[in-house]
This record gives C-alpha cells, structure tokens and sequence, in this order.
C-alpha cells in the first residue's frame, strides 16, 4: 500500500532496486546525468583565413561548467576528457573549402575538418552551389582547470570567402 | 546527507534528486556526475588508398600510438586495423578523416566496421574537385553501437565519386574517438 510523505537519504547503493508499487522499475527525475553545455556562433566571419569563428553566445550550462563566454572564445572550468562536436552553415566562394579546427590554450589541434566546399559561380552546367557546412565530433583531454577554446579557420581550397553562420559547439565531459 | 541506505528493494511511488544535489548515472561518478570508463583515441595513417573500390574495403589504418587510453576494466588493444573493445556495454564512435592527392572529382566515404559486419552508416562529405586549388575534404562519422568485450572495430574506405586512385589519408588531420556510455 503507498505510503506519504518524504523520505530523505544521501545514496541509493547500486545494487538497489527502486520500484513503483506494482513492481515496475522507476528511475530518479531530476537528475543531473553529465556536465554539459551548448555555444551558438556564427556572424559572417570569413574563416578561409586563420580566424577565429565569433559572436559566441552561451545557449546553455545547467551545471555551469562555462566559466566565460567573449567574443570568440569560451572558458571551461574543470580539467578533465571532453567530447567536443561542431557544426557550422557556410556560404563559399569558387572552389572554397575552409578548414575548421579547435584550438585549447592557445594550442592548435591537429584535426581538420574539411567538408564545406562550394563551388561557387561558373559552374559549365549552370546551378548554384553556393552553400556549405561543416562539423565534427572527437575526444580532447583538458590539462588545466581552465581552458579556452576556439574555432580556427584555414583556407584548405581555393582563395576567396566562406562565411561562417550560424554555428553551434556542444560540449560533454565524460571524464 | 551522507547516511546510505542498504536494502534490497526500495518501493516508492517517485524517486526525486534533492534540490542543490547532482545525481549520478552511467557507469560511475564523482560529485555526482558521470564519468565514463572507457575512452581511446588514435590518429589515423596515410598508408593506405581510400578510393579505389566502388564497395567498402577494410584499411589498416589505425596509429597504434594513441592519443588516449582509459579502460577502468580490461584494456584497449590495436593493431593497426582493429581495435578490441575492453569491456561490453554502449560506445559512442566518432571519425574525422581528411583526404588529399585525389584525381578529379573523388568521393571517398567510410564507414564503421564491427567484427566482420560494415555497418549501414557511412559518410560522403569529402567530394574532391581537383580544380582551383581544391585538393583536400573530409568525412566525420559518429554513431553508437552496443558492443560486447572482445568486440573487434575497424573502419571501411570505398568511393561515391570518381575512381581516382591517388586519394590519400591526411594522416596529421584525421583522428577516430571512442567512448563507453553505458554499461
């Protein structure tokens, strides 16, 4: 029969069973599972150049593990293992592809994500293939106790502009 | 509160986190948060030609040097071609590979492979023109799979465009992640 009321300890043990009153397996709401948080960026940067992507702007940090968010940059709060994932909209110029990569303290990372290629006017065919986007997901350790991040640029095709709009970086920490 | 509470079955009609306190999950935690147990990541090596099959080919093409290796139980092994999942469980797997010296119009793709079965993902994003200076595109695949310890995971090369066979891992740019989610 249920009972009322609250009930108030500090763990549940693992090997604990939490069932409803007809046995079915309930699980704890409110729980906060992983630190994580959400960055928007993108105002037209031209990032087929080493650039940064800019106008960041914090979408959201329930656990606050950003401690900072400037123009370009972010601050994270706590070493640890990080899945970082992009993605960005571009606009491109003829036979532009730009290159992304993060960058920690300063510290380029060696990925490059390479997928944003336009090509621009002058197709022999006609067509307009004006747009591109980019982004990728990987695992990046975070030695200090507050690390800045960055998105770099770096013409990889052909000279001219890709537009960076409307970009987003999750970030995870699984360690 | 620090008491714990050892039983074997709690019957509730709701279990709630405490306001002010961060619940736990996943496969272990500290300050009530998750933490996963097991993570790897390698970079990827250049010898190998991408593109010169219109189906999927396994490449050896794993840096046996990894950047990461974090197993709480078991271990990581790669030998160039696959890597051994230490412990059963959810793992979330993700790729970059870049892509140069293509002949024109290149396409190659890749996809994950688990024991002898491709998997039904694969990504196509690196179209090459070869013209005007653009020489290098990418592919970035991230997917789940439940995998059993001992599990073998390796990656497939074939192309979606032309049948150029100059096609190259950018070995510097090109990077695969693992991480267990859950057990």
């Amino acid at each position: 029969m249920p009972g009322t009321g609250t009930f108030r300890i500090g763990q549940i043990p693992l090997g604990t069973a939490v069932e409803d009153y007809s046995g079915n397996d309930i699980k704890p709401v409110g729980v906060v599972w992983a630190r994580a948080a959400k960055i928007r960026f993108g105002d037209s940067t031209n990032i087929n150049q080493s650039s940064y992507c800019s106008s960041f702007n914090l979408q959201f940090d329930p656990t606050g593990l950003i401690t900072n968010v400037a123009s370009s940059s972010f601050t994270v709060g706590a070493e640890g293992t990080y899945q970082l994932s992009f993605h960005c909209r571009t606009t491109g110029g003829v036979r532009t592809n730009a290159g992304f990569r993060f960058e920690l303290n300063g510290n380029v990372q060696p990925e490059r994500f390479l997928s944003n290629y336009s090509r621009g006017g002058g197709a022999q065919q006609g067509g307009t293939h004006n747009f591109g986007g980019d982004g990728g997901t990987l695992l990046y350790e975070f030695g200090s106790s507050s690390t800045i991040v960055r998105i770099l640029g770096s013409q990889q095709g052909n000279s001219g502009t890709v537009t960076a709009l409307d970009g987003a970086i999750t970030i995870i920490k699984i360690r | 509160m620090a008491s714990n509470l050892t039983v074997g079955t709690i019957k509730a009609t709701t279990i709630q986190q405490s306001s002010g306190q961060q619940g736990g999950g996943g496969s272990s935690s500290a300050g009530g948060y998750f933490l996963s147990t097991h993570m790897y990541k390698t970079a990827l090596t250049a010898n190998s030609n991408p593109n010169d099959t219109s189906g999927f080919t396994l490449r050896t093409v794993f840096n046996t040097s990894p950047q990461l290796n974090v197993a709480d139980s078991g271990s990581w092994s790669n030998d160039g071609t696959y890597i051994t999942i230490p412990s059963s469980g959810l793992y979330i797997v993700t790729t970059s590979i870049a892509y140069n010296n293509a002949a024109a119009r290149d396409s190659p793709r890749h996809r994950y492979r688990i024991n002898t079965t491709g998997q039904f993902e694969e990504s196509r994003s690196a179209y090459i023109r070869v013209g005007s200076s653009h020489n290098q595109a990418s592919t970035e695949l991230v997917s789940a799979y439940q995998l059993t310890q001992g599990n073998t995971l390796a990656l497939e090369f074939g192309r979606a465009g032309n049948s150029g066979t100059n096609t190259t891992i950018i070995a510097s740019y090109s990077y695969i992640s693992i991480w267990k989610l859950q057990d």
